[in-house]
């Protein structure tokens, strides 16, 4: 089932330069020259130490994402769904991206920022303002961390 | 060099993918076509193989993606094997004999490839330099894309806790192409490497570059094919968003080869170009939900084609529209599983209105104004090198001046950008999220995804043919026909 291509009328044209050939060529001459002439307004020093590391068979050198959240991972389960509080996780784009880093880091463990699941990661400022937050929310520590840091636990 | 292990079994499915459609096809140049798109072909194939073991048998899905695929992979060997497929050449291609280019074309074919190589290298070059830097990629890669990879990667009978409400930020309704092969990566590799997404990545863009080396080629010249090859790789657009790892590149490069294959599929009547045709676009589905909208657009613009197309029989029409289905199926199935039976339709790009509220969405005047004025800013911007704005001048000439010639189907590509560039001003206006926060996060890499077509049609219109410059002619009137085969089409562009 093949047709053969191009069509007979597209095979008796002429092989003469059609008329608008010169058009062309400066097409071609115009694109060359932009490509010459390109210059990346990123472009970036070279890293040659960075660059050898891309070819190390190991992961080693690089930090996984939302590994700031590394401490917290022997206190919680490896299956569940865990609560987490910040200073300001609704409106702070950089908390925002250190939940979902946290995430990244714990999966396939869950996290969510509704206060009502058994455990909770506290990563606050200060002990002032995680307290307040667990209280309200009705937590207590687990396991204290660092200051304003650490896993609470659900009051009965 | 550990993390390229992976790419070896894909690239294997890829190339006897090629093999073995094409085995009796008349496209040009397809030992060339097999081998450069093999990696990107393969890495689709295992991905969507790795999302049904998942599905199926999360338990197992590790060691059984890998086997489904080494099975796949085995099968086509040995049925290529077996029937003694060799690649057959084009009745009429096989009675050209090999013309000897004059020193003219020797060369400058030469310095053009010397200049493709130089530009792929400095694209390279810039890519290391930035992936050195942030390895990662960009926020979308990191908390979307990644984060899905990890929960097939780390413990696969908890997979579906990507599609859990708690991270409906995650957008857990986006397709799995790009996750389900950095997974299949870490699976081979027992280890979340951060070098297998960025080698993906590089897989993609180069595969993007040389798909536009090949269609040029065999249909217009090698000279107007380098030049256009070698264009795609400076733009800054395409060197930034591939160093990032977004998905956008491997959406444009599976938009722009279930397109140019369709034009192939159209020119040369063959069943099995419309199979691979569809299986492009199925796989744009199963990278981004835009890839849906473009599938919507192909389809339409394939039953049109058909429809009023007179080169083809009625039963013919019939095998072609099967075959794309049919291959269309294969990824797009592992998509509408996803949809209606894990992630349901947790986000929404488009507001569910009612009609009254959709026609008023649609006329609202000052937000198309502000949509249209944003999108020309946008390719106006040097970026992008002056390609829409060739893209301009190609479409004047082609639709104003030129003799254009029935069935050379050049138009779809045209065509096809519109329609895209209008399916996202559509999403644009119904969009739920504010419009400058919308168009500032997405218009440029909405762009990328149809300018490969633009850069096509543009190099279609202006392209060059051998057979105006003074090369050796060639006394066999059956060769002087063949080498007139490219001329006619360049010859329908002009005025």
């Amino acid at each position: 089932m093949t047709v053969s291509w191009p069509p007979q009328a597209m095979t008796n044209s002429t092989d003469k330069k059609p008329a608008g050939w010169l058009i062309n060529l400066i097409f071609h001459i115009m694109v060359l020259i932009i490509i010459l002439l390109a210059r990346d307004p990123q472009q970036l020093p070279e890293h040659t130490a960075l660059q050898k590391l891309l070819w190390m068979p190991s992961n080693k050198p690089y930090l996984a994402t939302g590994a700031a959240i590394g401490p917290f991972k022997a206190f919680l389960p490896k299956r569940a769904t865990v609560s987490i509080v910040t200073d300001d996780l609704e409106n702070s784009a950089k908390q925002r991206e250190l939940w979902y880093g946290a995430q990244n880091f714990l999966a396939p463990l869950l996290i969510t920022k509704e206060e009502d699941e058994a455990l909770m990661i506290v990563y606050c400022s200060n002990d002032a303002i995680a307290e307040e937050k667990m209280k309200n929310a009705g937590y207590r520590w687990f396991k204290h961390l660092a200051d304003g840091k650490g896993v609470a636990i659900k009051n009965l | 060099m550990i993390t390229f292990l992976p790419i070896i079994l894909p690239a294997a499915l890829g190339f006897l993918c090629c093999i073995f459609l094409l085995k009796q096809s008349a496209l040009p140049y397809k030992n060339f076509f097999s081998l450069t798109l093999a990696p990107a072909i393969g890495c689709g194939i295992v991905s969507v193989t790795l999302f049904f073991s998942y599905t199926f048998n999360a338990r197992q899905a590790k060691v059984l993606s890998f086997w489904l695929a080494t099975a796949l992979a085995f099968i086509l060997g040995l049925m290529i094997i077996i029937q003694k497929i060799k690649f057959r050449t084009h009745p009429l291609a096989s009675k050209q004999p090999h013309a000897r280019p004059g020193i003219f074309k020797i060369l400058t074919i030469l310095l053009l490839s010397g200049l493709f190589l130089f530009c792929a290298y400095t694209y390279l070059k810039y890519f290391l330099s930035k992936t050195s830097l942030n390895p990662i990629g960009g926020w979308d890669v990191i908390f979307f894309w990644h984060l899905k990879a990890r929960f097939f990667f780390r413990e696969p009978v908890l997979w579906k806790g990507m599609f859990s409400p708690n991270l409906i930020w995650s957008n857990i309704d986006y397709p799995l192409l790009i996750p389900g092969i950095i997974a299949w990566g870490w699976n081979l590799l027992h280890e979340e490497f951060f070098t297998w997404p960025i080698f993906i990545s590089a897989v993609y863009m180069l595969s993007l570059s040389l798909i536009i080396l090949w269609y040029l080629a065999a249909y217009r010249s090698w000279w107007s094919a380098l030049t256009a090859a070698a264009f795609l790789v400076t733009l800054p657009n395409y060197r930034f968003w591939s160093a990032a790892l977004y998905c956008d590149i491997p959406l444009a490069f599976h938009i722009t080869s279930g397109a140019l294959l369709l034009i192939c599929a159209l020119r040369h009547g063959e069943t099995r170009l419309f199979f691979l045709s569809g299986f492009f676009s199925g796989l744009a589905v199963w990278t981004k939900n835009e890839g849906a909208l473009f599938s919507l657009w192909l389809i339409i613009v394939t039953l049109i084609s058909l429809s009023f197309s007179k080169q083809f029989s009625g039963k013919q029409k019939i095998f072609f529209l099967m075959a794309f289905i049919i291959a269309w199926l294969i990824p797009a199935s592992a998509y509408f599983y996803m949809k209606l039976f894990l992630s349901g339709a947790q986000t929404h790009l488009i507001q569910e209105k009612e009609f009254g509220e959709f026609i008023t969405a649609l006329s609202d005047w000052p937000r198309l104004q502000f949509i249209l004025v944003s999108f020309a800013a946008h390719i106006l911007h040097m970026r992008w090198h002056g390609l829409w704005l060739f893209f301009l001048a190609a479409s004047v000439i082609y639709f104003l001046f030129s003799k254009r010639q029935k069935n050379d189907y050049q138009s779809l590509s045209f065509i096809l950008v519109m329609l895209i560039e209008c399916g996202y001003i559509l999403v644009f206006m119904l969009a739920p999220k504010t419009i400058e926060y919308h168009i500032k996060t997405a218009l440029s890499r909405l762009l990328l995804h149809s300018a490969p077509l633009a850069l096509v049609f543009t190099f279609e219109t202006f392209g060059l043919n051998a057979a105006w410059f003074p090369f050796k002619k060639l006394s066999n009137p059956e060769t002087e026909n063949a080498d007139n085969l490219k001329t006619s089409l360049n010859s329908s562009c002009e005025g």
